[in-house]
C-alpha cells in the first residue's frame, strides 16, 4: 500500500506542478494579449493620419513616404497589417504603389531575411507576407519551403504566396506540381490560387488540358470555369470520352457553356453518351442554347432510362418555342412512354409560368419562374449532385 | 472484504491515472493539431475566398420543432452568411405551435409545386415545400412529425448542393463560419467526409441582428459551467481526436457533411437521440469497411453560438438524453470494439468512449460504494481519502487549465481579465457537485434507455424534443448532443 | 475669444491671399501656371515661436529648400505654403508638422491641410472661409482637411454606399467626396433601404454580403422602391451565377474586389451621365 501511496503522491506533485505552470502560462498569455491589444489600439490611432494620407494619395505618380519617425516592432506590425489589408483590396496602380511603399519601408527586405530562418513557422509567416507584397525575389525561397513541407493546410498558404509573386509560368507550373503531388483533389482550391496570379496562364492550362495526366487535366478543368480558353472545344470534346466520370462530366459542362463549342453534331453525340449525367447535361444545354435542330433527338431521349435525362429533355423542349412545346404535349399524351410523367410535369410548370407572366405579380422575380430549382445551379456549377 | 476494498482502491487510483494520461495524450494532440488549423485560418482571406467560385455550394438544413419564438431571427441571420452560394432549408417537423405559419408570414412564402425532390433517402413524405422568389435562398419544408433525423433526411432529399450542413434552429452561426469550414473541405476534398464546428455558449453575450457582438461569460451558474464544459470538450478534446482521425461526434448544432457519403450510409438514423454521433460512426464504418481514405475533420474557428439550458430541469433532461444516445450508439456498434480493421476508431476511440464515457458512471458509483465500505469497516484513513480526492480533482483541473490555455493561445474570445479569473475559479468549482450531477444524469439516461428499450419501435415517431415537454412559451431546449 | 480669433483669422487669410497672388499672378510667369498650391495651416498654443521654427526647419530639410511661411500676428497660427510641391507631398508635410508640434505642445495644437484650388482666379472668399474654419477648429491631434464644397449649387450627385466593412466605407466616402459627390453611408441593408427612401440617391453602391438583410433581397427591395434605381454591386462575390442573378434584378453594373478605385469611379461616373 505504501508503494501505491508514494506513487500517488508523486502523481499529485507532478499534476500540481503542471497546473501551476499552466496557470502561470495562462495568465502571462492573458496579460500579454491585453497589453498587445491596448498598444495595437494606441498605434492604430497614432498612424490613422498616415493611413489616411496613403489612401488619399494612391493615384498619380508621386511616391508615398513611410510614417514619419522611427517605428518600433509593434508599431511596424500594426502598420504592416493595415497596408496588407489594402494591398489585397486593390488591383493595378494603387496596389503597386502600396507594394512600393512596403519596399520603401524595408518590410520586404526584412521578410526576405526571415525566409531563411531555421524555424519553419517563421518562414511560413515570411512567405505569407512576401506573397502579399508580391516579391518576385522571394519565389525561389518559397519554392524551397513548399517542397520541404509535409501536407497540411499551410502548403496552400505558401502556394498562394508563390502564385502572387510569380512572374513566369514556370514558377507557377512548379508550384502546381508540388501541390498536385499531395493528391488531395484540391483542384478547385489550386485553381483559385492560380487565379491570384497576374501572368497569363492560358497557355499553361492548355498544356495541362492536353497532358493526359488526370491530375493536371482536372486542374485545368477547374480553372477553366473562371478562365475560359478559346479554341479548347476539340480537347474538351475528346475528354468527354474519358474513363473518369468526373472528367467526362466537367468537360461536358464546359463544352456546353457556349454555342461555339457545343455544336449541333456534338450535342447529338452527347445525347447518346453512355453516361447518364452527360446525357442529362446535354439535354439541358440544348434548351439553354436554343438548338432547335436537336428537337427530334430530344423527343427520343424522352424515353431515356434516367429520369434526369427525361426531365431535362422535357424542359428543353418547352424552351424551344411553340414547336417544341407541341412535341412535348405529344410526349405527354402517349402515356405508355416513360417520359410522359416528366412531360406532364414540365407542361404544368410551363402553363403556370405563362399564366404568372401574364398576370402582374407583386414580386420582382429574382429568378425567372421558368427556372425552377433544378436549374438553380447554372451549367457552370461543378460538383452539383442532385439528390 | 477488507482486502477487496483495498484492492479496489488501488485499482481505482490507477484507473484515474490512466484516464489522466489518455486525456493528456488527447490534449497533446489538440495542441499539435491546433497550430496548423489556426495558422491556416490566420493566413487565409475569408472575405475574398467566400466569393470565389472554387468554394463549393452548401445546403444548410435547419430542423425545427416548436421554434416559433426564435425561428425568424435565426433564419434571418442564416440568410446573411458570408458565402457566395448556399441555401437554407428549414424543415418544420410537424410542430405543434405556429412555427410554419410565422415562417410563411415573415417571408411571404408560397407553396412551391415543382419541387418534388427525388427520394434519395427514405423519410416521412413531406406535405409541402414553401418558397418566395424574393428570398431566393430560403426553402421551407412542411412535414408530419418524424423526429430530427427524419427531418434531416427530408432536407437532404430536397437539397441541391454537394455539401450539407446541419444546424440547430436555436443556434446562430458566425458570418464567416461557413467559409471557414468550406476552406477545410477545399484543402482536402478527396478525404474529407465530415467537418465539425465549434459550439460556444451564447448566454451572457450581446446579440444584435443575429450576430454576437460582445462576448461575455454567462451570469447564471448552469450556463457558466456548460461554457467551461464545452470549451474543454471542443478545444481540449475534439481538436486532438480529429488530429488522429478518431473523432466520434460532429455536433448536431453545427456540422458539415459530404452529401454523397451521407446518402451512401442511408442518411440519418431515425427516432432517438444521438443521431449526430450515429451518423459519424456510420461514416467511419462505411469508409473503413470499404478501405477508402477519409477523415472526419474539425474546424475550431467555425463558430456556432447556442443558447444553453439555464434551468436544472431542462439541463438534466438534455443530459439524460445524451446519456441514452451514447449508450445506444455504443451498444449497437460494440462490434467495432478493438477490431484492428477499424484502425484508430476501433482501437482507440470506441474503447475510450465505452470505458471513460459510457461506463464512467459505474466506476464512479462503485467508487462511492467502496467509500461507504471504507467508512463502514472503519478503514477510513484520511490520508488515503485525501489522496484520492486530490488526484480526482487535479486530474480534472489540469485538463481544464489545458483547454483554457488552448483557448487563450488560439482564439482569445473572452478578452477581459475578469473573465479569465472567473473561468479558472469556476473550473475548480465544477468539482463540487456539477460533475457528480453529470454522472447522475448519465446514469438516469441509461436507466431510461433500459426501460424503453423494448418499446423502441413506438418511439421512432416521437419528436426529437420530447424530453423537454414544452411548457407553453418556454424556449425549446438545445436539441441533439452537442458534446458527447 | 472666438471674436479675437476671427479678427486675426481675417488678417491671416489676407496675408495668405497676398502671397498666393504674388506668386501666381504678379510674377506673370507661365511656369507656375497650373502648379499645385497646397497649404499647411498650423495652430500652436504653447511655445509658439520655437515650435514654428522647428516645424519650418523640418519641412525645409524635407524639401531641401525654403518654404514660404506666414505667421499670424495673433501669435498662435501660422501657414506654410510649399509652392509647387505636389498634393500628396504637401499632405505628408502636414504629417511632419503634426509630429513636430505634438512634441512641443501635446494636445494644444491643430493642423489643417488645404488647397488653393487650380482654377486661374483664386477666390479671396475661399481663403476667408478657410481661415475662419481653421480658427474654429478644436485642438485635435488629427490633421483636418479643408475642401471647397463644390456641390452646394445643386449640381452634385448623391451616392448611397452600403457596405459592412467600416474601413472600406470610410475610404470610399473619402474618395467620393473628393470627387464632389454627396455621400450617404449605411452599414447594413436595413439602414441602406431607409436612406434610399429618404434621400433618393442618384446611385447606390452596395455589397452583397451584408448583415440584417442579404444583398439579393436588398436589391429586390430597392427595385420595388424605384424600378429605375441605378445600382452598382461592389462585392467579393465573383461567382458567375451571382453576377447573372444581379443583372436579372436590374443592377446597372457589377464590380468585383480586388478593385481599381479609378475604374470604380469611372463606372459610377458613366452611370451618372
Amino acid at each position: 500500500m505504501d508503494m501505491h501511496m508514494r506513487m500517488a503522491s508523486i502523481f499529485i506533485a507532478v499534476l500540481s506542478g503542471v497546473i501551476a505552470v499552466g496557470l502561470a502560462a495562462l495568465y502571462t498569455l492573458k496579460l500579454r494579449d491585453i497589453r498587445r491589444r491596448r498598444t495595437a489600439g494606441v498605434y492604430t490611432a497614432k498612424h490613422e493620419d498616415w493611413i489616411t494620407y496613403v489612401l488619399a494619395n494612391l493615384d498619380g505618380e508621386e511616391p508615398l513616404y513611410p510614417p514619419p519617425g522611427r517605428l518600433n516592432q509593434e508599431e511596424r506590425r500594426v502598420v504592416q497589417e493595415r497596408l496588407i489589408g489594402w494591398i489585397e483590396q486593390f488591383r493595378g496602380e494603387q496596389q503597386r504603389k502600396l507594394i512600393a511603399l512596403c519596399e520603401e519601408m524595408g518590410l520586404v527586405k526584412r521578410h526576405l531575411q526571415r525566409l531563411d530562418s531555421p524555424f519553419e513557422w517563421v518562414r511560413l509567416d515570411a512567405a505569407y507576407y512576401l506573397g502579399c507584397m508580391r516579391s518576385h525575389g522571394a519565389v525561389p525561397g518559397m519554392m524551397k519551403l513548399l517542397a520541404s513541407m509535409r501536407f497540411s493546410p499551410m502548403v496552400f498558404i505558401v502556394g498562394r504566396a508563390i502564385a502572387k509573386c510569380a512572374r513566369h509560368t514556370d514558377e507557377l507550373r512548379d508550384m502546381v506540381h508540388v501541390l498536385l503531388a499531395h493528391k488531395k483533389e484540391a483542384h478547385p482550391l489550386i485553381a483559385d490560387i492560380l487565379a491570384e496570379s497576374e501572368i497569363d496562364i492560358a497557355a499553361m492550362l492548355e498544356t495541362f488540358l492536353r497532358s493526359g495526366d488526370e491530375e493536371r487535366v482536372r486542374l485545368a478543368l477547374a480553372a477553366m470555369r473562371k478562365h475560359s480558353l478559346a479554341g479548347s472545344g476539340d480537347t474538351l470534346y475528346k475528354l468527354t470520352a474519358s474513363e473518369q466520370a468526373d472528367i467526362r462530366l466537367k468537360a461536358s459542362k464546359l463544352l456546353a457553356k457556349d454555342a461555339v463549342s457545343f455544336s449541333e453534331g456534338r450535342a447529338r453525340k452527347l445525347l447518346i453518351h453512355p453516361d447518364g449525367e452527360v446525357r442529362a447535361l446535354a439535354a439541358q444545354a440544348i434548351g439553354k442554347l436554343g438548338l432547335r435542330s436537336c428537337l427530334e433527338q430530344l423527343r427520343l431521349t424522352m424515353a431515356d432510362p434516367e429520369w434526369k435525362v427525361r426531365f431535362y429533355s422535357a424542359r428543353s423542349m418547352a424552351m424551344l418555342g411553340e414547336e417544341g412545346f407541341a412535341e412535348l404535349c405529344e410526349a405527354a399524351k402517349t402515356d405508355t412512354e416513360a417520359g410522359a410523367e416528366e412531360a406532364r410535369d414540365v407542361i404544368r410548370e410551363e402553363m403556370r409560368r405563362r399564366e404568372s407572366a401574364s398576370r402582374e405579380t407583386g414580386w420582382v422575380a429574382v429568378r425567372g419562374r421558368s427556372q425552377p430549382a433544378y436549374e438553380y445551379v447554372p451549367l457552370t456549377q461543378d460538383d452539383q449532385v442532385h439528390a | 472484504m477488507r482486502a477487496l476494498l483495498l484492492g479496489y482502491g488501488t485499482v481505482a487510483i490507477y484507473y484515474v491515472m490512466a484516464v489522466t494520461l489518455i486525456y493528456f495524450m488527447i490534449l497533446f494532440f489538440s495542441y499539435k493539431g491546433v497550430y496548423s488549423m489556426i495558422k491556416g485560418a490566420v493566413y487565409s482571406r475569408f472575405q475574398s475566398l467566400s466569393g470565389s467560385e472554387s468554394a463549393p455550394p452548401v445546403s444548410l438544413l435547419v430542423p425545427a420543432y416548436n421554434e416559433e419564438l426564435t425561428i425568424i431571427e435565426n433564419v434571418k441571420s442564416l440568410l446573411t452568411l458570408n458565402y457566395h452560394t448556399y441555401e437554407v432549408i428549414v424543415i418544420n417537423d410537424g410542430s405543434k405551435d405556429n412555427t410554419l405559419q410565422v415562417l410563411i408570414d415573415a417571408f411571404q412564402l408560397e407553396p412551391k409545386e415543382d419541387e418534388k425532390g427525388h427520394q434519395a433517402i427514405e423519410c416521412t413524405p413531406i406535405r409541402q415545400v414553401y418558397y418566395n422568389p424574393a428570398y431566393p435562398t430560403l426553402y421551407v419544408i412542411d412535414k408530419p412529425n418524424g423526429g430530427k433525423a427524419d427531418s434531416l433526411n427530408a432536407g437532404i432529399n430536397l437539397s441541391h448542393y454537394p455539401l450539407i450542413s446541419s444546424i440547430d434552429a436555436d443556434s446562430l452561426l458566425e458570418k464567416d463560419a461557413l467559409i471557414r469550414m468550406a476552406r477545410v473541405y477545399m484543402e482536402n476534398p478527396a478525404e474529407t467526409v465530415a467537418i465539425g464546428g465549434n459550439v460556444r455558449i451564447a448566454n451572457g453575450c450581446s446579440i444584435r441582428d443575429g450576430v454576437v457582438t460582445d462576448v461575455r461569460l454567462p451570469k447564471k451558474l448552469w450556463p457558466m459551467f456548460q461554457t467551461l464544459e464545452y470549451m474543454k470538450a471542443f478545444l481540449g478534446g475534439r481538436i486532438g481526436w480529429s488530429h488522429i482521425n478518431g473523432l466520434i461526434i460532429v455536433s448536431g448544432a453545427f456540422g458539415m457533411f459530404r452529401k454523397s457519403n451521407v446518402v451512401e450510409v442511408g442518411g440519418y438514423r431515425d427516432g432517438y437521440p444521438g443521431e449526430d454521433m450515429n451518423i459519424i460512426i456510420k461514416l467511419h464504418r462505411h469508409m473503413l469497411e470499404n478501405k477508402l481514405p477519409y477523415r472526419v475533420a474539425y474546424c475550431p474557428d467555425a463558430v456556432c453560438w447556442t443558447q444553453a439550458p439555464d434551468t436544472y430541469r431542462i439541463l438534466s433532461s438534455q443530459r439524460k438524453r445524451w446519456g441514452r444516445g451514447n449508450l445506444k450508439n455504443m451498444w449497437e456498434n460494440r462490434d467495432l470494439l478493438l477490431r484492428p480493421k477499424y484502425k484508430v476508431f476501433g482501437m482507440l476511440t470506441v474503447p475510450y468512449n465505452i470505458i471513460f464515457e459510457t461506463l464512467n458512471p459505474y466506476f464512479k458509483l462503485t467508487g462511492l460504494l467502496a467509500l461507504i465500505g471504507y467508512v463502514a469497516m472503519d478503514m477510513t484513513n484520511w490520508k488515503v481519502l485525501l489522496v484520492f480526492a486530490l488526484i480526482n480533482f487535479l486530474n480534472g483541473y489540469v485538463l481544464a487549465v489545458g483547454s483554457l490555455v488552448l483557448e487563450e493561445l488560439a482564439f482569445q474570445r473572452y478578452t477581459r481579465m475578469r473573465d479569465l479569473v472567473r473561468m479558472t475559479w469556476y473550473s475548480a468549482l465544477m468539482f463540487l457537485g456539477y460533475y457528480q450531477l453529470g454522472v447522475l444524469w448519465r446514469l438516469q439516461g441509461h436507466i431510461e434507455f433500459l426501460r424503453k428499450n423494448n418499446t423502441w419501435g413506438v418511439m421512432t415517431r416521437q419528436s426529437w424534443n420530447q424530453d423537454a415537454p414544452a411548457v407553453n412559451n418556454t424556449p425549446p431546449v438545445a436539441t441533439g448532443g452537442k458534446i458527447a | 475669444m472666438s471674436n479675437r480669433n476671427r479678427d486675426k483669422g481675417k488678417r491671416l487669410n489676407e496675408l495668405m491671399y497676398e502671397k498666393v497672388v504674388e506668386r501666381y499672378w504678379s510674377a506673370g510667369d507661365s511656369r507656375v501656371e497650373g502648379e499645385p498650391c497646397g497649404m499647411v495651416l498650423v495652430r500652436c498654443r504653447r511655445s509658439f515661436d520655437e515650435a514654428i521654427r522647428e516645424v519650418r526647419a523640418r519641412l525645409e530639410t524635407e524639401l531641401g529648400g525654403p518654404v514660404e511661411t506666414i505667421l499670424d500676428p495673433g501669435g498662435e497660427q501660422a501657414v506654410f505654403l510649399p509652392f509647387g510641391v505636389p498634393r500628396s507631398r504637401t499632405h505628408y508635410l502636414a504629417l511632419l508638422a503634426k509630429q513636430t508640434l505634438s512634441a512641443y505642445a501635446a494636445g494644444e495644437f491643430a493642423v489643417m491641410l488645404a488647397e488653393a484650388g487650380e482654377q486661374p482666379e483664386r477666390n479671396p472668399r475661399v481663403f476667408e472661409k478657410m481661415a475662419d474654419l481653421f480658427a474654429h477648429l478644436p485642438d485635435e491631434p488629427e490633421v483636418a482637411f479643408f475642401q471647397e464644397e463644390r456641390g452646394r449649387h445643386g449640381e452634385s450627385h448623391s451616392v448611397l454606399l452600403v457596405d459592412g466593412d467600416e474601413e472600406m466605407r470610410r475610404y470610399l466616402q473619402m474618395r467620393f467626396r473628393m470627387k464632389g459627390y454627396r455621400v450617404l453611408a449605411a452599414e447594413d441593408g436595413t439602414q441602406g433601404l431607409d436612406l434610399f427612401r429618404q434621400e433618393k440617391p442618384d446611385v447606390v453602391v452596395t455589397d452583397l454580403n451584408l448583415t440584417g438583410m442579404d444583398g439579393f433581397h436588398l436589391l429586390t427591395r430597392l427595385q420595388r422602391e424605384d424600378p429605375d434605381a441605378r445600382i452598382v454591386v461592389f462585392t467579393d462575390n465573383r461567382v458567375e451565377s451571382s453576377i447573372s442573378k444581379c443583372f436579372k434584378l436590374g443592377v446597372a453594373d457589377y464590380i468585383t474586389r480586388p478593385f481599381s478605385p479609378v475604374e470604380l469611379e469611372a463606372r459610377i461616373e458613366r452611370l451618372l451621365q
